[in-house]
């Protein structure tokens, strides 16, 4: 120690003492667990202020990125209209329905249209389409003779217009949440503020947690000597739907509590508001789990959220407190009683006049059809489209970045297969009481000549999630293989429609010892007939020997050639069909028929944006020329004969010809096909039991009847003449004779015809036919 | 009662007549049908320093003319897929139409992608019919097609071929 004068100094024990009894009594003051205390306070302290970090950065970065993963939302097409469009009223009101229009006095509002005499107003909404946004137009479609003959908006003639696609489904990631986002600003004022005031009247006061609120629902709930009230705002409601778990401890509601305040500190109230409106779960459809209001209109009332009426709001208001048990659907007396409740309220707290409020309480609970656009979904379709979306996108994005995909489903189209499906179906089961539900279906539909897939039924139950028949039912395709091998035929050039064949029975032993002896459908051999009647009566002896001599392993390359990517058996029963197909195999071969030789992918998506708007990829028109076109029109023809007066004659009966068509049935009747084409659309239809089990029907009897019932619905067009095709006389040796001379006359290449004909000499005997050995044996 | 008087006075044939003319009048003209549109070579865009002169040439359906013109709008700013978009919308209106065909094979051929540019040249070639000016014109632009796949001998022989059709 230093004293003032600068000294140096030491203790006296006595000072040394009175030091010790200092600080022993400042120990005293002080004691040891208090400090032990406070230490551990000081450490709970910084450990809550980690903890409240940790929070904090967990509240901002979820709350500032991509809230949500946004399965993509697919699109069927839309429905273009421009004058000289065929568009029938049924088509037009079916198409507005789908998506979601209401019928309106004066079309008022978008989404909204009505009927003047022949004229329809449309007041189309605004849209995102792929190649920009479009905003709402009100539209006047004017009709004549079926046709559209002019649109006028505003008093202008429009040359095209669009009308809004349906939504037809969405990729949803694992946990199936569905949501359409909606802005604060589309919300309709009237349901924010009865959402406040039923879920958490003193929102715009409270910092997150509102101690009122707790007191209140503790006295409810003593009163009532149980848990009836929560006492979290809507920015604890929020957070326990966006951070945490169901769990119910006290931890986990300090934790709900701190992060409500963490997001108060940080956000408005406004975006706290946006993001629960987003969020909120307020249904469930088979997987789909519904969240958010802009959803939930769509699926229970059919509108967009803006158009939603007093009465909707509150329903949907009344679901936050229990989606299923306030479900009006499922419970719609509960449902109605908890919406009036919930008008008084909003009447109470001057959100609307009493006056609307007994309007609305006085006004039946009414929802959308189910099978609405914001419910309905083609699963049969999509599956399709994800399979063919997923060589371009990875999956994880498809399930999260809300794309938009435009694909080429044609609603009307695929209305008219189910259907068709759903009523041939019960006819032929109404026929025998042990096919009673057992017949199952698939069909494809597809534009001849761009190979869009405009409908895809996998199912007879078309709206269910399973067994995909048209893309993964392999069936032995029967009499559908025939066209392949009049094709290899007439490819040879030494076959024409007017070749003699003989229809006689046929042996082929193969190199197991085995016999391949086909029957005719009718058990009977013709004898000799022209080669257009083996197709177009579809005789399977003379089919069985032109395909023998043409050579197994030429119709094969055919097959491929036609575009199909599947094995082709070597045997010869696969000229009758014993080769195991999907009708979306099928549809593919046939493609390259229709389309007039162009082997092309068939397509289901059109175009694929952001949620925003930018379009990441439009798929225009691809397809690789294999055959000649003339001689696509040369196998039409015969194809033409079976729907004329072959086996599928009952076509022609009901649409007008020409239309292209085969009719398929495979061993013991186990399935039934039809493959058809019009000017417009192909159409394979295939009918048989998931047990293969045969049936007591024929392709022309099953399959057929669906086919013509569907394109009786969508409007069929006849085929165009054959440009490429001339006739000839042709005499019973299969000979082309003059003009003048007697014989049956045929359709040839005209570039194939030769200038000059021979004149009419006397007939000869038949020259031996040139036969192409195989490794078969075959007798006669 | 006063009208049925007045159409007894009017003398049979020319109240047929009147009725006749009331009729016509009252039909509204039909607008084309878009699928019986026979395209010949006047609907294809001319050739301007080694360029179409514009996607909008050429007396089209409404509807085809409408797209055109957007497609020639997304044209001028090089936006090709867009272009391209608009065109095949053009082909869903008219399936068969080679005047769509040819200009999307040439923004095919802008957007580096010679083979669909080919392929589409051929579905026009299918649908061209006789038309002899038609056909050489969509001839020359599938030789530019062979050309950019290094296919210049089948190129030539196309070019040789059209100038025989001249």
């Amino acid at each position: 120690m230093v004293s003032r004068n600068g000294k140096k100094t030491s203790r006296s024990p006595s000072a040394k003492r009175s030091a010790s009894r200092q600080s022993s009594a400042q120990k005293k003051g002080w004691p040891r667990w208090l400090v032990w205390l406070l230490r551990l306070m000081l450490v709970g302290l910084v450990l809550t202020l980690v903890g409240l970090v940790y929070l904090d950065a967990q509240v901002r970065a979820k709350f500032d990125g991509n809230k949500w993963t946004l399965p993509a939302k697919v699109f069927a097409r839309p429905l273009s209209v421009y004058p000289g469009l065929l568009l029938s009223p049924e088509q037009l009101k079916a198409e507005l329905e789908w998506a979601d229009y209401r019928q309106q006095a004066g079309a008022v509002r978008p989404g909204s249209y009505y009927r003047d005499g022949d004229d329809w107003v449309v007041y189309r909404r605004a849209f995102p389409f792929w190649d920009g946004q479009e905003p709402a137009r009100k539209l006047r479609l004017e009709f004549a003779q079926g046709r559209v003959s002019n649109i006028v908006e505003d008093g202008d003639d429009q040359a095209l217009v669009r009308l809004e696609p349906q939504y037809i489904g969405g990729i949803f990631p694992a946990h199936n949440e569905d949501r359409e986002l909606v802005k604060l600003e589309q919300v309709p004022p009237a349901l924010v503020a009865a959402l406040i005031v039923t879920e958490d009247k003193a929102f715009f006061e409270h910092w997150g947690v509102s101690l009122r609120g707790i007191a209140r629902a503790m006295l409810a709930n003593v009163k009532a000597g149980g848990f009836v009230q929560g006492g979290s705002t809507l920015t604890q409601q929020l957070v326990k739907n966006f951070f945490l778990t169901s769990e119910r401890t006290l931890a986990r509601k300090v934790q709900e509590a701190l992060m409500a305040l963490l997001l108060e500190l940080h956000y408005s109230k406004e975006q706290i508001l946006q993001a629960y409106l987003n969020e909120v779960y307020l249904g469930q459809a088979g997987r789909r789990a519904i969240h958010g209001f802009g959803l939930a209109s769509r699926f229970y009332f059919g509108k967009q959220v803006q158009e939603l009426n007093n009465a909707e709001i509150a329903t949907l208001v009344g679901l936050v407190k229990g989606a299923s048990y306030y479900n009006p659907r499922r419970n719609p007396e509960r449902s109605k009683q908890r919406r009036d409740l919930i008008l008084g309220l909003m009447a109470e707290n001057n959100i609307i006049s009493d006056a609307q409020r007994i309007l609305a309480q006085g006004q039946p609970l009414v929802t959308a059809d189910s099978r609405r656009a914001g419910q309905r979904e083609y699963p049969a379709f999509l599956e399709l489209a994800k399979a063919q979306l997923q060589r371009d996108y990875r999956l994880e994005d498809l399930q999260s970045e809300g794309l938009h995909i435009f694909t080429t489903l044609d609603p009307w189209a695929q209305h008219a297969v189910e259907q068709a499906a759903e009523r041939q179906l019960a006819q032929l089961e109404s026929r025998s009481a042990k096919l009673k539900g057992q017949l199952e279906t698939a069909a494809v539909i597809t534009s001849v000549d761009g190979g869009e897939v405009r409908a895809l039924l996998g199912s007879r139950q078309a709206e269910f999630f399973g067994f995909n028949r048209a893309l993964a039912a392999k069936r032995a395709i029967g009499s559908l293989a025939k066209p392949v091998v009049y094709l290899t035929a007439l490819q040879t050039g030494r076959y024409h429609w007017g070749t003699p064949l003989e229809d006689k029975p046929v042996s082929v032993s193969g190199p197991g010892g085995q016999l391949w002896q086909p029957q005719n459908y009718d058990h009977r051999s013709h004898g000799v007939v022209p080669m257009v009647d083996g197709l177009a009566r579809s005789l399977n002896q003379a089919t069985a020997r032109l395909g023998m001599k043409v050579g197994l392993s030429n119709v094969a390359a055919t097959f491929h050639k036609l575009g199909l990517q599947a094995e082709v058996p070597p045997y010869p029963s696969m000229l009758l069909g014993a080769i195991s197909l999907s009708p979306y195999e099928v549809a593919g071969m046939y493609q390259t028929i229709a389309s007039q030789g162009f082997v092309m992918p068939l397509r289901s998506i059109e175009a694929v944006t952001t949620a925003q708007g930018q379009t990441l990829s439009s798929y225009a028109l691809r397809g690789e020329q294999a055959f000649d076109p003339a001689m696509m029109q040369w196998l039409r023809y015969g194809m033409e004969q079976v729907a004329e007066r072959g086996t599928a004659r009952r076509l022609t009966k009901v649409l007008n010809g020409p239309l292209a068509a085969k009719t398929g049935t495979s061993d013991d009747q186990r399935d039934a096909w039809f493959a058809g084409f019009d000017n417009r659309y192909l159409g394979i239809i295939w009918v048989g039991r998931d047990d293969n089990q045969p049936m007591p029907f024929a392709g022309s009897s099953a399959a057929l009847p669906i086919w013509l019932d569907t394109f009786r619905t969508v409007g069929s067009e006849p085929l165009q003449p054959a440009s490429a095709l001339r006739t000839a006389a042709v005499n019973e040796r299969g000979e082309l004779v003059g003009s003048g001379c007697r014989g049956t006359l045929y359709p040839f290449i005209s570039s194939r015809l030769p200038a000059s004909l021979p004149d009419c000499q006397p007939l000869q005997p038949e020259p031996a036919p040139e036969e192409k050995k195989s490794w078969f044996d075959w007798l006669f | 009662m006063v009208r049925l008087v007045v159409l007894r006075a009017v003398p049979l044939p020319l109240l047929f007549l009147l009725l006749l003319l009331g009729g016509l009048s009252g039909c509204t003209p039909l607008p084309p049908k878009p699928e019986q549109q026979q395209a010949t070579a006047d609907d294809l865009p001319q050739w301007q320093d080694g360029m179409l002169a514009s996607l909008s040439q050429g007396e089209h359906h409404p509807a085809v003319a409408s797209l055109f013109a957007k497609a020639e709008q997304a044209r001028q700013q090089q936006l090709w897929r867009k272009a391209m978009t608009y065109l095949d919308q053009a082909r869903q209106i008219q399936p068969r139409n080679p005047a769509v065909f040819y200009r999307q094979a040439w923004v095919s051929l802008q957007m580096g992608d010679a083979v669909r540019a080919e392929q589409l040249l051929q579905r026009a070639l299918v649908f061209a019919g006789g038309d002899r000016e038609l056909t050489r014109r969509l001839r020359l632009l599938m030789a530019e097609a062979l050309d950019a796949q290094g296919r210049g001998e089948e190129a030539r022989r196309l070019r040789q071929q059209a100038a025989w059709d001249v």
